[in-house]
């Protein structure tokens, strides 16, 4: 063989290996990037549900479904957002079980549930009950994290679990729904207390990641407060919400995890406002309380594309917006606002579970 | 002799790995020195029971282990000295009540208590068939961890409290269950436990019952101090012998002595006889009690069974009447403090529990 | 601030493992300290404790007894108080009781053997034979009380010497006469022989205690709130709970703050949890700590078990029920039991004493 020939052969296997680990790494770097987003709707191991209301003219109904073929368990906290005072309890769900409850009742273990039927339409406990589930009393403001289990209580990654909140106006029969907000496990617990979110290996996770990354940065498209319902006409508005948790929680401790906000906005002349906001271990803020900034009057359009940023970790953000009619008797109208994760932190955070004695 | 259930930290790796490591090396913990009110153990007497007219007894008993135990109990009448037994099974964490008049049946129909439905005295995993102890009862009752086989079993698992209600008035009076720890190490082979252990001698099979007793009380008769003249006070002392014979009921005479010290250190002494349970008045005791010959309020009374005979635990409960004609009484039951182990004198105990056929 | 660091180092040390001598904290022996969890007075309602001390040895020991007196003041009026609803205007944001912790010291010398008795409201202005006096602690107060055996000089030793017993009474001669007494024995923390260094830092528990470390787990069995009383079948069961850091520093009137763990188990084995941080002392009813995992109608069984999990520090714990029936006297009757301990706490505890004349 000529040393030409045969230097074109190496060139050519050269080429074919760079090509495929080239082929590889972008695999690899799609694939990684993809499992560290976070869900809306996706099975995942850990489900976040920011907002949950309790009071005189509001209530919630959670749905948790088990997407599996097999039994699944979890351990579920309810997280106060004023008093950060955490109340927790435990779901079994059979396989591709679907489970709800009402925030202000709960659930009780009852085999004798009656079914619904034509005959019997007060059915709401109907169905294999997921274990004892606390009612949240009136005042209650805050979220809640439920976390996939074995059965001995050790946390894995089956990512097994999806779920949805319906946020009820008991006064107007309002409502408004959002999914859960999901973060998919890796089969990389070491089984302890401490759960991982992205990042690598420290002292902390001494495996790594356990679970995908929280975002650190989300895009919203919404209005200008005080923009008037385009249906509704003059005298309607409209008011953006947020409601923001810190992806590290610490709730062996029980103590909030801090955050601080960069929010830019821009407006539909391309124009860019900043402003930052801090945040205590869980908040809902109106946009308009944030700044005025986000005023109609004051950003001088109707649409915004709002970007908001964690610099120091990972955040999860629900937006809501409330419509009102205006008028002499105005009546309001909710709907989750979706939010688009844009980047994940990178460094990792972790989830403290208090410990099971 | 080991302890009772170590706290059981569930999460491994990582902290909890660590920590698991360290409770291993440590050394070993020190057990109870006789049968305690602030431990879980292995056999639990309840010494005072009572249902008449105008008295029930709740009994409570709870698992505080996280597997699933069993547990044979007898009740024993002071008047008849007749025992009845049962059998407990509590799952794991579970507590478990009954009424000593009405006992416990095993119905998983019963009804969850909820706003709509109050009548659910039974709700929960019934523990077994407990039987009802009517018209009337006065007696202890013992219980003893067993395995499946009924073979005594030193799991040290097991802790109760007792609730005296008096249906007439409402007065309410609760003590906690004596529990007696077990060597989980030894390896018992008949029906029969050795009371025998201490933390000079731990390689018996369950504590061994105190040399001593200790009841700090007021002197029979003594005013009560808050509501003053007008008003007695009355303490009512329940001894039971440590040695129980569940299967052949033999009985063996228990003599104790009291040693009283007054406020001024001046002493006085009485003693008493009685088989296998004893329920009476100190006043009815001896008159060494009495306010007028103990010459001070306060006393320290130790009592302390003859040595060769057997062991005794004891609790009391103080009765505090005002007025004359018609008393107007609260009471309230007391735990004693114990001194020494018998084990260190060279005395021991023993319970033997019926075999089975 | 070098306190502090010297503190800490100190409590750094205490996380070391090792051996253990036989040393209990425990409220059925005598110990080297008593604490009793639990004073109350309020004359305006009736209310005093009577507080039983004796010595159980037979030579003479000195005793420094600290009263703790967390009776707590208004936010919005110069005025103390027990609980929020004390203060006026109740349920506005402004109507808080701020705890107190206010600290009052005073010696006493028992004889051999000698009890002794007093109305903590009242003290005693000389004690039967010569030892000092007990202050009273005035018409209003809320608190514990801790003595710790000393010698001569006011160096704490290591006789395991005193037994408490302490009786809260309620009474109330008009309109009509109402009487209810709870007792409960006081907890012991034991010395350790041979490990005191004869200074002001009394440390328990650890891997160098000098005294025997506070409990891990503590667990305990209780109705449900809100019970409709199975016995009398009328009136309903509040359960309480009443913590005492073991830490506490008197030199610089500082009290721990803990954050306490709780799960609960009712008698389907179901688990719920929680978490609640608390100061210098805690009293409460159940439901005060989270009031849907305590509602009887949340359980849906009669009893549970709660087992709770200090952080910060150790905890000593007394529980009592509340029933309050409308039959007899009616009002409400109250009984104190005591609580189980699982384990020993890891990290120890620390009591630092003031300078002792």
């Amino acid at each position: 063989m000529s040393s030409r020939r045969f230097s074109e052969r190496r060139a050519r296997r050269v080429g074919y290996c760079l090509l495929t680990l080239s082929l590889v790494v972008i695999a690899i770097l799609l694939g990684g990037a993809a499992g560290a987003q976070v869900s809306e709707g996706k099975p995942a191991s850990i489900l976040m549900l920011p907002l949950l209301v309790v009071d005189a003219q509001h209530d919630a109904l959670i749905q948790v479904t088990n997407t599996s073929r097999n039994r699944r368990f979890a351990h579920c906290f309810y997280i106060d957002g004023t008093s950060w005072q955490q109340t927790s309890f435990d779901l079994t769900l059979n396989a591709q079980q679907p489970t709800h409850w009402v925030l202000s009742r709960g659930r009780q273990v009852d085999a004798s549930d009656p079914p619904c039927s034509p005959t019997n339409a007060d059915c709401d406990a109907a169905g294999v009950d997921p274990g004892l589930v606390p009612p949240m009393l009136p005042g209650f403001r805050g979220e809640l994290l439920c976390v996939e289990v074995e059965q001995s209580g050790f946390p894995i990654g089956g990512n097994a679990l999806v779920g949805v909140v319906s946020l009820t106006d008991v006064t107007t029969g309002d409502v408004a729904s959002y999914p859960a907000i999901g973060l998919s496990g890796f089969d990389t617990s070491n089984l302890d207390g401490t759960l991982c979110l992205g990042g690598g290996v420290s002292d902390t996770c001494p495996f790594g990641a356990e679970y995908s990354g929280c975002p650190q940065t989300w895009t919203l498209n919404h209005l200008a407060d005080g923009t008037p319902d385009a249906l509704a006409g003059s005298g309607s508005s409209v008011q953006t919400t947020l409601t923001v948790v810190p992806c590290a929680h610490d709730l062996l401790n029980s103590v909030p995890q801090p955050a601080v906000l960069q929010l830019f906005v821009f407006n539909q002349l391309e124009q860019r406002f900043t402003m930052s906001t801090s945040v205590n271990g869980w908040a809902e803020r109106h946009l308009a309380d944030i700044s005025n900034v986000f005023t109609r009057g004051v950003i001088g359009t109707d649409y915004l594309q709002t970007r908001v940023t964690d610099a120091n970790g990972g955040v999860m953000l629900l937006g809501r917006e409330i419509r009102s009619s205006g008028g002499a008797q105005p009546v309001s109208t909710s709907a989750a606002l979706p939010l688009h994760p844009e980047t994940t932190f990178a460094g990792g955070e972790v989830i403290v579970l208090p410990p099971q004695f | 002799m080991t302890g009772g259930d170590a706290t059981h930290f569930k999460f491994l790796g990582g902290r909890g790995l660590r920590l698991l490591l360290l409770a291993v090396l440590a050394a070993p913990v020190a057990a109870q020195n006789g049968p305690s009110t602030s431990r879980p153990g292995s056999i639990l007497f309840f010494p005072q029971l009572l249902v008449d007219a105008d008295h029930e007894t709740v009994v409570r008993v709870t698992n505080t282990s996280n597997s699933m135990r069993l547990a044979s109990c007898f009740y024993v009448s002071g008047d008849t000295l007749q025992e009845t037994g049962f059998d407990l099974v509590l799952t794991k964490q579970q507590p478990t009540h009954w009424l000593v008049s009405t006992g416990r049946q095993v119905d998983p129909t019963d009804r969850l208590c909820s706003r709509v439905n109050g009548e659910c005295g039974d709700a929960g995993l019934d523990p077994g068939l407990v039987p009802a102890m009517q018209p009337s009862f006065r007696g202890e009752l013992v219980c003893v961890q067993t395995d499946e086989s009924g073979f005594p079993s030193p799991g040290n698992s097991l802790t109760g409290e007792v609730t005296v209600r008096d249906t007439a008035s409402g007065d309410s009076a609760t003590y906690t269950a004596l529990a007696v720890q077990g060597n989980p190490d030894t390896f018992i082979s008949a029906p029969v436990l050795q009371l025998n252990a201490s933390d000079l001698l731990p390689n018996g099979d369950y504590a061994a019952c105190p040399q001593t007793l200790v009841l700090t009380h007021l002197a029979a008769g003594a005013a009560d101090p808050l509501a003053g003249p007008g008003s007695t006070v009355q303490t009512e002392l329940t001894l039971v012998s440590c040695s129980q014979d569940f299967a052949n009921r033999e009985l063996t005479a228990v003599t104790v002595g009291f040693d009283v010290t007054n406020e001024f250190e001046q002493k006085l002494s009485a003693s008493i006889q009685f088989t296998d349970w004893l329920s009476a008045s100190l006043t009815d005791i001896s008159g060494v009690f009495g306010v007028a010959l103990a010459g001070s309020a306060s006393l320290r009374t130790q009592i302390t069974p003859l040595p060769g005979g057997p062991g005794v635990l004891a609790v009391a409960r103080e009765v505090h009447a005002v007025g004359a004609a018609a008393p107007v009484t609260a009471s309230a039951a007391a735990n004693l403090h114990i001194q020494g182990s018998r084990a260190d004198i060279g005395a021991s105990d023993v319970i033997s529990l019926p075999s089975a056929f | 601030m070098l306190r502090r660091l010297a503190l800490a180092s100190l409590i750094f040390l205490l996380t070391a493992t090792g051996a253990y001598a036989d040393a209990h904290v425990s409220p059925d022996e005598a110990a080297a300290i008593v604490n009793y969890p639990y004073v109350f007075v309020d004359v305006q309602t009736g209310r005093d404790t009577f507080l039983q001390l004796s010595n159980a040895s037979d030579t003479a020991v000195d005793v420094f007894c600290v009263y703790e007196d967390t009776t707590g003041t208004c936010a919005n009026a110069a005025q103390s108080c027990f609980e929020n609803a004390d203060c006026p205007n109740p349920g506005t944001p402004q109507s808080v009781c701020f705890p107190g912790f206010n600290l009052r010291d005073f010696r006493i010398g028992l004889t051999a053997g000698q009890p002794i008795g007093w109305l903590a409201s009242a003290g005693l202005t000389s004690l039967p034979l010569p030892g000092g006096s007990v202050p009273g602690v005035g018409g209003q107060f809320r608190g514990a009380l801790r003595c710790v055996v000393i010698d001569a000089a006011g160096v704490p030793t290591e006789a395991n010497v005193l037994e408490g017993v302490a009786t809260v009474e309620r009474f109330q001669a008009s309109p009509t006469t109402q009487i209810d007494v709870g007792k409960y024995n006081a907890i012991g923390i034991q010395a350790i022989a041979g490990t005191g260094n004869g200074d002001s830092f009394l440390v328990v528990g650890g891997g160098v205690g000098e005294y025997s470390g506070c409990p891990n787990v503590t667990t305990f069995n209780h109705f449900f709130d809100g019970v409709l009383d199975p016995v009398v079948g009328d009136g309903h069961i509040h359960p309480g709970l009443v913590l005492l850091p073991c830490t506490v520093d008197y030199a610089n009137q500082v009290p721990a703050q803990v954050l306490v763990q709780y799960l609960v188990f009712n008698e389907f084995e179901q688990r719920l949890g929680t978490s609640k941080l608390f100061g210098a002392q805690q009293v409460g009813l159940l439901s005060a700590i989270n009031q849907a995992i305590y509602d009887i109608n949340v359980q849906g069984t009669l009893t549970g078990q709660t087992r709770l999990l200090p952080l910060q520090s150790g905890v000593l714990a007394l529980a009592f029920e509340q029933n309050d029936a409308t039959a007899g006297q009616g009002g409400t009757f109250t009984a104190d039991f005591a609580v189980q301990q699982m384990g020993t706490r890891q990290q120890g505890d620390l009591i630092v004493l003031p300078p002792i004349q």
